[in-house]
């Protein structure tokens, strides 16, 4: 099979993983290396559904001996099986990136025969990119679960991320959709090896949303501990899709409204550090989040009344719609020194005021019925 | 454990000046005007100049970040690397210096309607000779570069493989596409197979707003 076919099967076998590339610092002086981390560029292109495609995103096998119920590659499948030799997968990643074409490259992969097997060999390409063709850009590995320890730091010292897929919120929910992986032993101890090592943009995990029956709370409860706990930098969410001669082929797909849902929380808890009780405060009695914005209906949850932002501090500002952490950084500047009195002036700063007036009382007057706005 | 930091330090008030005289519609009386403004309004962009300046700066921001998004190269065997657009600002030259800083040993070659921009040996130079004798020059002075002779050029389908194994459905969804690509982007060359697959598949039936 040619370069070009492998890339059809090995390219389609790695669309669900979800990943971005994240920019890390690296200085590197000299005139012979390829590449950097330091790109502002984020996306390359865009499939016709409007998903951003910004690094080659490839498996290296799609021969696996796990199980996964919602897996095409796993054990018994009758799918097409292919391999990537070294040399080729470095060639044609190459080109895409001088060309700009991609970002980066992420590399994931099938278990072959075993863990520590698979991992050898996609550390090898890895290795002969970074030390043949002096590539200094942005590389994402997958690890996976069950690799022995040396490996894992072999990982982190050669790539710019490192990630592992929890797939599900627990080890009940995980049996019924692999009865091989351990979360505890496989996965989690894994993420643990991870955070003690110096990888330049941290390590991330991916949730399968729905394959296993769970509710949004399960998930970002998980989420949340692996954020305390194990140091993880991103949890990307994947809304079920069933899988035609998958075990899981006849189960109804999930919306992917839920995968954006999960993923505007999660991303409150990350960077504007909503709690667990916030986010709890808005789920229903399934412990679903609701359609639309988190941050507005947690917003709704808390401010009874319209507030004068002339009082509020940096963390209360973040609080409500429409302004982010640069505007708040503004208004916070303004402050100290005038009275933030028109609307206008808050427009010029940034603030997105159909979205945060409703909370807004200005030079004394507020608007009324909260629940009119476009969430 | 010590994670690298990863912030990268705002622009200073004089290289966002810089950037920002490069708009196609920049006007010096605009900062005649702001030189009279409350310094401290200035600074958070609360008056309408000073808003209007804080826009040129990050709209040529915007497209050199677009440019080095979406600009496609050809691989000359001789270590040079060149597109032919021209931008809304006059941002060539940052743009050949940030691909030259990615790449340096490569020389980077953007031909627009305001000259041919070259960046090589941690130079960048403006010329007014068209593309081909440009990259004639270079290739007189540049040796054929090892390094490019397994990566063949002509050939687009390792692109064209990848970029169809990623599509997940034969759905379309034009906005988001243009949020993510702007279409003036879309029109380039380069981006004929995006262009064919966007144009076949289907528009997408109404989903319920996030
Ligand atoms: S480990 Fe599971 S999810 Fe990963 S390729 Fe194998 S079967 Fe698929």
């Amino acid at each position: 099979m040619n370069t070009v076919e492998k890339i059809k099967i090995l390219g389609s076998g790695s669309k669900f993983d979800a990943c971005s590339c994240t920019p890390a610092m690296r200085a590197e002086h000299g005139t012979k290396h390829i590449g950097d981390t330091l790109g502002c560029a984020i996306t390359r292109s865009a499939t016709p559904d409007g998903k951003p495609i910004s690094l080659f995103k490839v498996l290296y096998s799609n021969v696996c001996s796990f199980d996964c119920t919602y897996c095409p590659n796993r054990t018994g499948c009758s799918k097409q099986k292919t391999t990537f030799e070294d040399t080729e997968l470095a060639a044609a990643f190459m080109k895409l990136y001088i060309q700009n074409y991609v970002e980066g490259l992420f590399l994931s992969s099938g278990v072959m025969k075993d863990p520590d097997t698979t991992m050898e060999q996609m550390l090898r390409s890895v290795t002969l990119l970074r030390e043949t063709y002096q590539y200094r850009g942005y590389i994402h590995l997958k690890i996976m679960p069950g690799t022995n320890r040396d490996l894992v730091k072999q990982a982190g010292e050669l790539a710019d991320r490192l990630s592992i897929n929890v797939e599900a919120p627990s080890q009940d929910r995980l049996t019924d959709l692999s009865t091989i992986k351990n979360l505890k032993i496989d996965v989690i101890r894994r993420q643990r090896w991870m955070d003690s090592q110096h990888i330049r943009s941290g390590h991330s995990t991916q949730f399968v949303v729905g394959g296993a029956g769970e509710s949004d709370w399960e998930i970002l409860r998980m989420a949340h501990w692996e954020y305390k706990n194990v140091g993880l930098q991103k949890a990307y969410y994947s809304a079920f899709k069933p899988v035609e001669s998958t075990p899981l082929a006849a189960k109804k797909h999930v919306p992917v409204t839920r995968e954006v849902s999960l993923t505007r929380s999660d991303f409150l808890m990350r960077s504007y550090k909503y709690s667990l009780a916030d986010i709890h405060g808005i789920l229903d009695d399934d412990g679903m989040l609701p359609q639309g914005d988190p941050k507005f209906h947690i917003a709704l949850n808390e401010f009874d009344r319209p507030v004068d932002l002339n009082d509020l501090s940096y963390e209360e500002l973040l609080r409500i719609p429409g302004i982010g952490h640069i505007s708040a950084m503004r208004i916070l500047r303004l402050q100290k020194q005038h009275k933030i009195r028109s609307a206008k002036q808050l427009h010029t700063m940034g603030v997105v005021m159909k979205r945060a007036r409703p909370f807004l009382k200005l030079n004394g007057h507020a608007q009324t019925a909260l629940t009119r706005f476009a969430r | 454990m010590v994670r690298q930091k990863r912030r990268f330090a705002p622009p200073s008030w004089n290289q966002q000046l810089e950037l920002a005289r490069r708009h196609s519609s920049f006007k010096e009386d605009l900062l005649l005007k702001i030189e009279t403004q409350d310094k401290r309004l200035v600074r958070v962009q609360a008056t309408p100049e000073a808003r209007t300046l804080y826009n040129c700066y990050s709209q040529v921001m915007t497209e050199i970040n677009q440019l080095m998004n979406y600009l496609r190269f050809t691989i000359n065997p001789h270590g040079i690397l060149h597109v032919s657009y021209t931008p809304r600002h006059s941002i060539e030259d940052v743009v050949v210096a940030q691909f030259h800083r990615r790449f340096p040993r490569f020389a980077i070659v953007l031909a627009s309607a305001r000259g041919t921009f070259v960046a090589d040996m941690m130079t960048v130079l403006q010329l007014t000779k068209p593309l081909a004798d440009v990259i004639l020059d270079l290739e007189n002075q540049r040796p054929r570069d090892p390094f490019l002779k397994d990566l063949n050029n002509t050939d687009d389908a390792i692109w064209e493989a990848f970029y169809r194994s990623q599509r997940r459905t034969t759905e379309r969804d034009p906005k988001r596409v243009a949020a993510i690509v702007p279409k003036r982007f879309q029109k380039m060359p380069s981006f004929q197979l995006e262009r064919e697959l966007f144009a076949g598949a289907t528009l997408k039936p109404f989903l319920p707003q996030h």
